[in-house]
């Protein structure tokens, strides 16, 4: 039996093959517009494996998780990256999960998610405010983040991401170093998730997952404004799909 | 049913705009309530009020209007019906629970008013709800900032009378909301041209005791292990219960208890497995039935709502042994001071009061719902969470307005939740 | 397909869902689709299996109503539009 973890995101749609005695196979494919035609080249891929889909228990998630018709059942990304994460890391764990449109904390224990919190509708503080941002100052994200490393942060405030644009563009008119910008717009995001964590208690152990999961540069601001180390997971983009998986496989038993 | 629009024109509504709410209300009242399963027969009273709120009610007030009777448009648990109905007047609940009445009011509120306001002040103005119509005077009361200066605009077209509920609960705060009472009652008498005699408030303390008491059996039973009711449904029966005639109200809901009665000796559950949600926080004014909807389509039902419309309008009962109108006005006084909303401060209250009904409707969590920029729920949220977890009762808070946008994401958090009691 | 018996008032048509539901029907009551009528109004909702017993049971025993229409509509729980 193969167990399958479908993670629709946003942005992008993972997935996670897990088969027994093996370790897990993670792929990414942009969501794009429609969640079912990306669901429908998943389906695809899957009906390729050995046995096909009948061998296949599937689990999906991530807003985009109704769109998967062919899943046995659908799980919230919340608990999925909460079972995903405390595996990745392998002890209890504070999760911050920085998606496309969302940021969520997760408190995880014994692999099972006890607590959790999700900003508000506004995308200050997700992977779309950097996006919006990166376009804004002509970057793709990953130039905007090594720019970023050698500036000093301008101080980006507003808590609209709209209005925030309005303050790049400011900065941009008055001939600031684009360095500099970047910065701010890192530091902003990680102020925005750290203001939205506060509330909350940590764990010991904090780790980092979703879309900017294996960033180590934007996990060390994050720890600066937490005050705590904040650990970054490499395949932690994966910790939605890869607990869907591990879901799938004890619902099996 | 050609006559309501007969009806409606006679009012003065705006015919045209008013069709709009026609036109989606039915594919609503359709997705929301008859797409359950199993519901109790007798909702079939509720279910016509419903399918023609704005027909039958409104007709029977018209006719009450024609032969000199007053109408009282009220907003709050907190404005005692013993005395208007006592006066022979009719009062009626105005809602504002609609999405459809809120940019009407955002022409004359601030972008960051709470929703329910908003949609007051636009179904007044768009003359789009029948009962904001027929009201004779609407009596407001000062339970928050926002309702205050409201009133104030709604005042400019229409009489408007409002009490002055007091902020804290001392003795003499309690002495004071009496002469509010008392003030109401005047306004009362002298609207309706009736004297109010200690006999007939006495009476009128019966009814509306007898209706409170209705909802008290209809939520014991809610209190059993097996559903023997949607929180969709009984979400239904506390709306009514702001507008309905309180006799023909408190028989409808009892017959309903008595099916309920047979439901739970036959062990019928309407939510197998469901985890149990008791729902707190600001008012679900009709048609607002977004949160019931969403969490009893997430693998929950809801058991309880520690809400306006909920136990906070019917726990407590006003004392019958008053023999002087003073003492039945201090009665009267005592019950409503009872009612434990966040305007008050401080509100101990209320957090017992979530905690004991958490325990009695053996709840798997507590939702506190806030709606939009109602600030005084917002900011008692963040300690009604910290009790809830000194007592190890899960909560999630959740805050909302009218609009439809964000169902899938609260839909999100809702499972999610869930998925933590299981 | 579902079914709706349309009146001309809401007592005509309480007086029918009474006498169908004592005569074994599962009507239940609704509001009147807008595809069916401008005026907001009580229906009955019947069910495609058993409207031509009901048709024929109003042949028999007329009770006042104004028409009986089919309608394609379906109830979602999961639309999540409130109006």
């Amino acid at each position: 039996m193969n167990y399958i973890g479908i993670d629709i995101g946003s942005t992008a749609s993972k997935v996670c093959i897990l088969k027994e005695g093996e370790a897990p196979m993670f792929k990414v494919l942009p969501t794009g517009w429609n969640s079912k035609i990306t669901a429908g080249i998943i389906r695809e891929e899957l009906e390729k494996l050995e046995g096909g889909l009948s061998a296949c228990k599937t689990i999906a998630t991530g807003y985009g998780r109704i769109s998967v018709e062919y899943a046995d059942s659908v799980v919230t990304e919340i608990t999925c990256h909460g079972r995903g994460g405390y595996e990745m890391i392998g002890r209890d764990c504070t999760i911050i999960d920085i998606g496309g449109q969302d940021t969520k904390y997760i408190d995880v224990k014994g692999g099972r998610t006890v607590d959790f919190l999700m900003n508000d509708k506004c995308a200050a503080g997700t992977g779309k405010f950097i996006e919006v941002m990166a376009n804004r100052l002509g970057l793709t994200i990953d130039e905007l983040f090594d720019l970023a490393r050698h500036g000093n942060p301008l101080p980006i405030s507003s808590l609209c991401t709209v209005f925030a644009e309005s303050e790049v563009i400011n900065y941009m008119g008055e001939g600031r170093e684009r360095e500099d910008i970047a910065a701010g717009v890192i530091d902003s995001v990680a102020l925005k998730v750290a203001t939205l964590v506060q509330r909350k208690a940590l764990q010991d152990t904090v780790i980092v997952t979703g879309g900017l999961s294996g960033n180590e540069f934007f996990a060390s601001v994050l720890s600066g404004k937490l005050g705590r180390t904040v650990i970054p997971m490499p395949d932690g983009r994966y910790a939605g799909a890869y607990g869907a998986a591990l879901i799938a496989k004890e619902r099996d038993r | 049913m050609a006559d309501n629009q007969k009806m409606w024109g006679d009012l003065g509504m705006n015919l045209e705009m008013h069709d709009q709410l026609c036109a989606v209300l039915p594919g609503a009242i359709g997705d929301v309530f008859m797409s359950q399963e199993n519901r109790p027969e007798h909702m079939d009273y509720f279910d016509m009020v419903l399918a023609d709120v704005h027909g039958l009610r409104p007709a029977e007030l018209v006719e009450f209007r024609e032969k000199g009777g007053k109408v009282f448009g009220t907003f709050c648990a907190y404005v005692p019906d013993e005395v208007i109905i006592a006066a022979g007047g009719i009062a009626t609940g105005l809602c504002a629970g609609s999405q459809f009445w809120v940019p009407g009011g955002e022409r004359y509120l601030p972008a960051n008013t709470c929703p329910l306001i908003k949609a007051m002040l636009g179904a007044r103005f768009d003359r789009t709800c029948p009962f904001y119509r027929l009201a004779d005077i609407y009596i407001g009361e000062t339970t928050c900032d926002g309702k205050k200066k409201a009133y104030e605009i709604l005042g400019t077209d229409v009489p408007m009378h409002v009490m002055d509920l007091p902020q804290m609960k001392r003795p003499k705060d309690l002495k004071k909301w009496a002469e509010e009472i008392k003030d109401l009652l005047a306004i009362a008498e002298d609207l309706t041209g009736n004297k109010v005699t200690p006999e007939k408030l006495a009476e009128k303390i019966k009814v509306i005791n007898a209706k409170r008491a209705a909802l008290q059996r209809l939520y014991d039973l809610r209190k059993n292990e097996k559903a023997p009711i949607s929180g969709t449904d009984t979400l239904l029966i506390s709306q009514i219960a702001y507008y309905d005639d309180p006799e023909r109200f408190t028989k409808m809901v009892n017959i309903l208890c008595d099916e309920l009665d047979q439901r739970v000796a036959d062990g019928v559950d309407v939510a197998p497995g469901a985890k149990r949600i008791l729902l707190s926080g600001t008012p679900m004014a009709i048609p607002n039935w977004k949160m019931h909807n969403i969490v009893e389509t997430s693998g929950a039902v809801v058991v309880c709502e520690e809400t306006c419309t909920g136990t906070r309008y019917f726990e407590n009962q006003v004392d019958e042994s008053g023999e002087t109108l003073d003492d039945m006005i201090q009665n009267i006084a005592d019950r409503y001071m009872g009612i434990n909303c966040a305007c008050f401060t401080p509100n101990e209250g209320r957090f017992d009061d979530v905690i004991r009904l958490a325990k009695e409707y053996k709840v798997d969590g507590v939702i506190d719902i806030n709606l939009k920029f109602c600030q005084t729920y917002d900011i008692e949220g963040y300690t009604l969470e910290q009790r809830l977890n000194e007592a190890g009762i899960k909560v999630l808070g959740i805050e909302t307005d009218y609009t439809d946008s964000d169902a899938s994401q609260i839909k999100t958090r809702v499972e999610a939740f869930v998925e933590t009691l299981a | 397909m579902n079914y709706y018996i349309l009146f001309k008032n809401h007592t005509d048509s309480m007086a029918m869902y009474t006498t169908l539901k004592k005569e074994g029907f599962k009507v239940r009551i609704s509001p009147t689709p807008r595809e069916l009528s401008v005026c907001c109004g009580v229906s009955l909702l019947a069910l495609e299996s058993e409207i031509d017993a009901i048709k024929a049971y109003l042949a028999d025993n007329p009770l006042d109503h104004l028409s009986i229409e089919p309608l394609d509509n379906t109830f979602d729980n999961t639309r999540h539009r409130y109006g």
